[in-house]
């Protein structure tokens, strides 16, 4: 039993974008794709968590020192949390599109040596980043279960990873 | 009334003959040293020389005179007329030593000399000897347990120039190259083994889960890849 998708060594979609960050598609002839595993990807993970909810806290605990000093009515500090939250949302959603598009790869993923691309190597665009992003809460919904996938397929996917056609590849310090 | 003078030399003969006297010493005097200047540099002489340095002679009478009232006499003679503090005035004030000093500083003598001493396996086994030597621990000891450390560490400390040189060196680019440097590859060298552990464990996880479900390993065996190869 294979869960590997015929899709995944297809060639590059017609509005593909042909930039690349390493090109591991053109090493590919020459070393073979290493895929990242569970245990990885969820230790990259914890560490973009941490950033995102420090940098958060820390934005947070400065609105809130810096509106301590004002007045401020209690329907008018609701709106203020409802802003809050929905900027901790967009701020946690770019953080993670503006990485996979650009570079491939977040500071966690950075440290843990691997890289996000899609299924021919390439750095995905934002739209695929964003439906990647949809795709890992989607996986996180029933307790993490989307990304139990990832042990059984013989490229690592998980369910975002399915979603998104992309793959998560190591990325030796020489090819950062 | 003659002069006495007249009368004895009449014909002034007196100061001639004084001075044709001293002609005649004089050059006795230069055929002397003359003749010792031959007979020194002939071989003869260097010859009676070496029989007398290689005989027990010189040994013989160096120990008489050693032995003899001789030195006592020179000495007792020397510190009565005061010839030592006569001699360290007069190097003194004509500035001998300072000229000496002057030109060992200015001449190659003293780096051959130093360069010498320090290629020398003697002084090198002397230095060894010294410093594994129970007076030197025993020195050593005496001036770390003295105030003489402490009052210069607090002296030390107190000074405003310490803390500036420290400043100089700290904001240093070098410096901060080289810290950061060094961070930098303390994190790879971090990153690099977190990474090596965390793939393991990713494909022994995989192997549980395809063992639970009866699934196939998967075709390709993902080895770390990244290696102590990664980590500079």
């Amino acid at each position: 039993m294979s869960f590997a998708s015929p899709r995944a060594a297809a060639p590059a979609r017609p509005g593909e974008r042909t930039r690349t960050v390493a090109s591991p598609a053109t090493d590919q002839a020459a070393e073979p794709l290493r895929y990242v595993g569970l245990v990885t990807r969820a230790l990259a993970f914890g560490l973009d968590a941490a950033i995102i909810d420090l940098v958060a806290i820390v934005a947070a605990a400065v609105v809130a020192l810096t509106l301590s000093v004002l007045e401020i009515p209690d329907a008018l500090r609701t709106v203020a949390i409802a802003c809050g939250g929905v900027l901790y949302l967009v701020w946690t959603v770019g953080y993670f599109v503006v990485f996979w598009s650009t570079t491939g790869q977040t500071p966690g993923s950075r440290f843990m040596r691997l890289r996000v691309t899609s299924a021919t190597g390439e750095t995905i665009r934002p739209r695929r980043a964003f439906v990647r992003f949809v795709g890992l809460t989607l996986a996180a919904l029933p307790l993490f279960a989307g990304f139990l996938w990832i042990l059984v397929d013989d490229r690592r996917r998980g369910l975002h990873d399915l979603l998104a056609g992309t793959i998560a590849i190591d990325a030796p310090r020489e090819a950062r | 009334m003659a002069r006495v003078s007249t009368l004895v030399d009449p014909l002034g003969l007196a100061p001639r003959a004084t001075r044709a006297g001293e002609r005649a010493l004089d050059a006795a005097a230069w055929m002397a040293v003359g003749a010792l200047g031959r007979a020194v540099a002939s071989p003869q002489a260097a010859k009676a020389v070496d029989v007398v340095l290689q005989s027990p002679l010189p040994e013989r009478a160096t120990r008489a005179v050693l032995r003899g009232p001789l030195v006592d006499v020179a000495v007792d003679a020397a510190i009565r007329h005061r010839v030592v503090e006569r001699v360290a005035e007069a190097l003194l004030v004509r500035r001998v030593v300072e000229r000496v000093a002057d030109r060992l500083m200015a001449g190659p003598e003293l780096d051959d000399l130093i360069d010498a001493a320090l290629v020398s396996p003697r002084v090198s086994v002397l230095f060894n000897r010294v410093l594994e030597s129970d007076g030197m621990v025993r020195l050593i000891d005496q001036v770390v347990d003295s105030r003489l450390v402490d009052a210069s560490v607090d002296r030390l400390l107190a000074s405003d120039d310490l803390w500036v040189v420290v400043e100089e060196i700290a904001s240093s680019p070098a410096v901060t190259a080289a810290v950061t440097q060094q961070s930098a590859g303390l994190v790879d060298q971090v990153a690099g083994e977190v990474g090596e552990r965390s793939r393991r464990a990713d494909a022994r996880l995989e192997r549980v889960a395809r063992r639970i479900l009866h699934l196939r390993a998967r075709p390709i065996d993902d080895s770390p890849a990244v290696t102590d190869g990664d980590v500079p």
